[in-house]
């Protein structure tokens, strides 16, 4: 704990004329495997140390982060800090006064701490989920294991005090099969907040690599989807795209407080069919990513975004909670300590309904049962574009011939009013390999929620 | 030799003491001043980022670690984890060595005193000048203005005797506009100080004016599309570019492997070129110490190269193209300037060809799949070209295979800079699937 040099820097900061000031301190390590065809092609270790400041003078913001942790090493940042207020001075940012003064955030309960697990350890679990795609034909095949872990210490002038611990572990396989000039890839990763003892049963990297694989042979005999407005079935892992991408970055508080979302000023207002309930939570006990505090200290939440198609929240830092005269959630986050805490989401995903995945086919004239997601974006209109590696055509009630490389465009505010179908079971994921983009910054977060059901705009090949 | 360098150096000696049999230290500093806005709101940003990155070799084991200060103790500490890592690594059979001294091959430097020195209230001073221009106009909102100084210095030292050092600044201005529910953004930047931004500010409002009158499209079909040369550049780099990265080509990640001296995109020539004057990704040496150059890649559609770093041009037996990239963990291979060069028609003799204009930028396109050159992305401000006028329409998808319909690529004569390290002109591909 840094108490001692963040009360300092506070107090120099208050001799300045800062009428807010927050140090956060990070001490983070990055871990990473990459082997490829059998080789170790990356071994990687980033030690992430050092301080972010803000600084708030009369309504302006600035923000200095340094990682020269001494007393006047901080202090310079605290300098570059109060000026980049005063360049911006008069303003109108506030914050919200903190709900919580001092606490220590530890991740119980972890037996195989990545910290202290041997390289050994971590090379075997590459090298498990490598045997099983080169047993299983791989032509190429990456498996990884990656980590991000450490603590985050935010000091605040209004009193906060708070030590956070950050955790994720996680392997993906990556494999391309080759037959008779075609080409298939598979994909598959698993991440969690816990230690290494996490990676057993349908959790192992044999088991990934097994599901990576299957993809892959499915990928082979693929053709590129029909192209069209089509019903549209999403698996967990793709519905929790949708959840994120083409929602959840709406309900962002900053976004909303500039007025450029589309949901500014609808709270109450019913946006989506009944059927939708949509959720970002720091913690959920069906998986993702543990984030107990965010990266202003703040506690987080469960925050229920949509409620039966109502829209009930925003996601909102201290600062964005100020501008809305609400309260903050604690989705303040920043990448790390050489970058500002904007809003950000935790875990978000939709709740679950009450079908099963097989009725819902069966329920299915005519669409796209669409699996593993390759990534998605949202424009600020609410437009949005995600993307499945894999799927199947539906006709008839059943599945049939599998479909890759599919493309869905929509606007969210008209497709959230199509879904009318969603499974029980919930699968919520998360990555030490990736994570949420959003202006410039990375930072990790989970998704995911039951199979769904609606209708989208397919971008494929006009048969 | 610099403060960074003589640490590096020591960073390089303190490795072989530990244990290392050749050992690459990279140190670098920049500075950044930012001012950005959401919607109107101004916030102004300072960072400082130090990174010490350490690359060891014990044997035909490599490793590597990173730690964001630079202090001597950081450097031990870095260096001592690499080394112990090294040693409890495997055998990659393919390694051996890293690379040797050269001299750089051109003598520009991309550094502008201006860019390193300016202040952030003059940068506060232009955003709000953007801004109130851009709220002149009733039709606009502002969603976001960003303006930015970087500058940043890099030191390398290795154990075969490579000791370089080079400085590099950027400044970059950008806008984001709505009219209505119209959404239009636009860019610019260079390596040196500029503060006309009135073409960016004209071609957001053009694009959210515009697509606030957007129709839906309402249809599918199979037809060409005219890529602007902002959009063109996102699809290359993120189908092209790993396609002739020689770490994927090696691996079978690749559809070019093989494919040297074979005709593989249409007439397209296509050259990287780290040398270029005035290049956002020009340098004397690449992320190893390698003297940048320019290479041929694809000419007139044939292959002719692909990008290497030290690993792969000598696990194929050929020389480094200059195109090492600092990766977490491993030194990956990345494009410095890369270049389409122009083709023989005007951009209006292209529009009259086309179905849709492709401008604004494109959405998924990091989902691309190059393995196999399928490509789905959604672009953000097409037109539909009817009569010869281009009607604005919503956003839609265009689909296809790069390879399949390469024969049917026709750039415009025109390169032009897209304010990434791409310059290409507006490009007309045909034999698309078209649906919004």
């Amino acid at each position: 704990m840094r108490e001692d040099l963040a009360q300092h820097l506070l107090a120099e900061a208050s001799k300045l004329g800062a009428s807010f000031a927050e140090v956060r301190f990070e001490d983070t390590t990055r871990e990473l495997i990459n082997y490829v065809n059998g080789r170790v092609v990356a071994l990687g270790y980033t030690r992430s140390k050092g301080a972010g400041i803000r600084v708030l003078y009369e309504g302006a913001l600035g923000f200095s982060s340094t990682g020269d942790l001494t007393r006047e090493g901080l202090l310079s940042a605290l300098k570059e800090a109060f000026r980049a207020a005063k360049s911006l001075a008069p303003g109108d940012r506030k914050f919200c006064p903190p709900e919580l003064r001092s606490k220590v955030f530890r991740i119980d309960g972890v037996k195989n701490h990545p910290s202290s697990a041997s390289l050994e350890e971590k090379l075997d679990l590459v090298k498990r989920a490598y045997s099983v795609a080169k047993e299983g034909g791989a032509a190429s095949a990456t498996a990884r294991y990656g980590a991000h872990h450490g603590t985050v210490e935010v000091y605040t002038s209004d009193g906060v005090s708070v030590s956070v611990d950050r955790l994720v572990v996680g392997v993906s396989t990556s494999i391309v099969l080759r037959e008779a000039g075609r080409v298939g890839d598979g994909f598959e990763t698993f991440g969690a907040s816990r230690g290494l003892e996490v990676f057993t049963g349908e959790n192992s990297p044999e088991s990934v690599a097994q599901r990576a694989l299957s993809h892959a042979r499915d990928s082979l005999r693929a053709s590129r989807p029909p192209a069209g407005n089509l019903v549209v079935i999403t698996r967990p892992d793709l519905t929790g795209v949708f959840a994120h991408e083409s929602f959840g970055h709406l309900t962002e508080g900053d976004f909303v407080a500039a007025g450029t979302s589309p949901l500014t000023g609808r709270l109450g207002e019913l946006i989506a069919s009944e059927v939708v309930t949509i959720v970002d939570s720091g913690f959920d006990e069906r998986g993702g990513y543990l984030l107990l505090a965010d990266d202003e200290g703040v506690p987080t939440k469960r925050t229920v975004l949509v409620e039966k198609g109502v829209l009930k929240s925003y996601l909102q830092s201290r600062e964005s909670s100020a501008l809305l005269s609400m309260e903050p959630t604690g989705n303040g986050r920043a990448q790390s300590f050489e970058h500002e805490v904007i809003v950000r989401m935790r875990n978000t995903f939709f709740e679950a309904g009450d079908w099963g995945e097989e009725e819902i086919i069966e329920d299915t004239r005519r669409g796209l049962l669409l699996d593993k997601p390759a990534g998605g974006q949202v424009e600020e209109d609410g437009t949005f574009t995600f993307n499945a590696r894999i799927g199947y055509v539906v006709e008839g009630g059943e599945l049939k011939e599998p479909v890759k490389d599919v493309v869905l465009a929509g606007n969210i505010l008209e497709m959230l009013k199509h879904v009318d179908a969603a499974t029980e079971k919930v699968v919520i994921s998360t990555s030490p390999f990736g994570g949420c983009g959003k202006m410039g910054q990375m930072v990790h977060v989970g998704d995911g929620g039951p199979t769904l059901r609606t209708m989208l705009l397919v971008g494929g090949e006009k048969k | 030799m610099s403060d960074l360098l003589s640490l590096a150096s020591w960073g390089v000696k303190r490795a072989l003491e530990l244990g290392a049999d050749e050992a690459e230290v990279f140190v670098s500093v920049s500075t950044s001043r930012d001012v950005s806005s959401e919607g109107v709101r101004l916030k102004a940003t300072v960072s400082t980022s130090q990174a010490v990155q350490v690359r060891v070799a014990k044997g035909k084991r490599v490793a590597s670690s990173l730690a964001t200060s630079y202090s001597r103790e950081v450097v031990e500490e870095v260096v001592a984890r690499a080394v112990e890592m090294a040693l409890k690594s495997e055998e990659d059979p393919h390694w051996s060595g890293l690379p040797d001294p050269q001299h750089p091959r051109h003598g520009w430097t991309g550094f502008d005193e201006g860019v390193a020195t300016v202040d952030v209230e003059w940068l506060a001073g232009l955003a709000r000048e953007i801004i109130s221009e851009a709220k002149s106009d009733p039709r606009l909102t502002v969603s976001g203005v960003n303006v930015g100084a970087a500058y940043s210095r890099v030191a390398l030292a290795n154990s075969r005797g490579v000791s370089v050092e080079e400085k590099g600044t950027r400044f970059g201005l950008g806008v984001m506009l709505k009219s209505g529910e119209g959404t239009g953004g636009s860019w610019a930047s260079s390596r040196s100080l500029f503060r006309d931004y009135y073409e960016v500010l004209d071609t957001a409002a053009r694009q959210a004016i515009d697509s606030s009158k957007a129709v839906k499209l309402g249809e599918t079909f199979k037809g060409a599309v005219l890529f602007r040369a902002r959009p063109l550049a996102q699809l290359l780099a993120n189908l092209l570019v790993p396609a002739v990265n020689a770490m994927n080509v090696l691996e079978g990640f690749s559809p070019l492997a093989g494919k040297l001296g074979e005709k593989v995109l249409g007439n397209l020539t296509l050259i990287d070129d780290g040398t270029m004057p005035g290049g956002l990704a020009t340098s004397f040496f690449d992320g190893e110490g390698v003297a940048r150059r320019g290479t041929v890649l694809v000419e007139k559609g044939v292959l002719k190269n692909y990008l290497h770093n030290t690993y792969t041009a000598r696990r194929m037996g050929v020389e480094s193209t200059g195109n090492a990239a600092r990766g977490m963990g491993a030194i990956a291979v990345a494009p410095s300037n890369l270049i389409l060069t122009g083709g023989g028609w005007t951009e209006g003799e292209l529009e009259r060809e086309a179905k849709v204009v492709a401008d604004g930028h494109l959405l998924s396109v990091h989902t691309v799949n190059p393995v196999t050159g399928n490509f789905s992305v959604v672009v953000s401000n097409p037109y539909q070209v009817k009569g010869g006028d281009a009607v604005p329409v919503k956003p839609l998808a265009v689909s296809g295979n790069i390879y399949e319909v390469a024969a049917l690529v026709k750039p415009a004569r025109r390169v032009k800079t897209t304010y990434t390290n791409i310059y290409a002109p507006d490009t007309l591909i045909d034999g698309l699937t078209i649906s919004g």
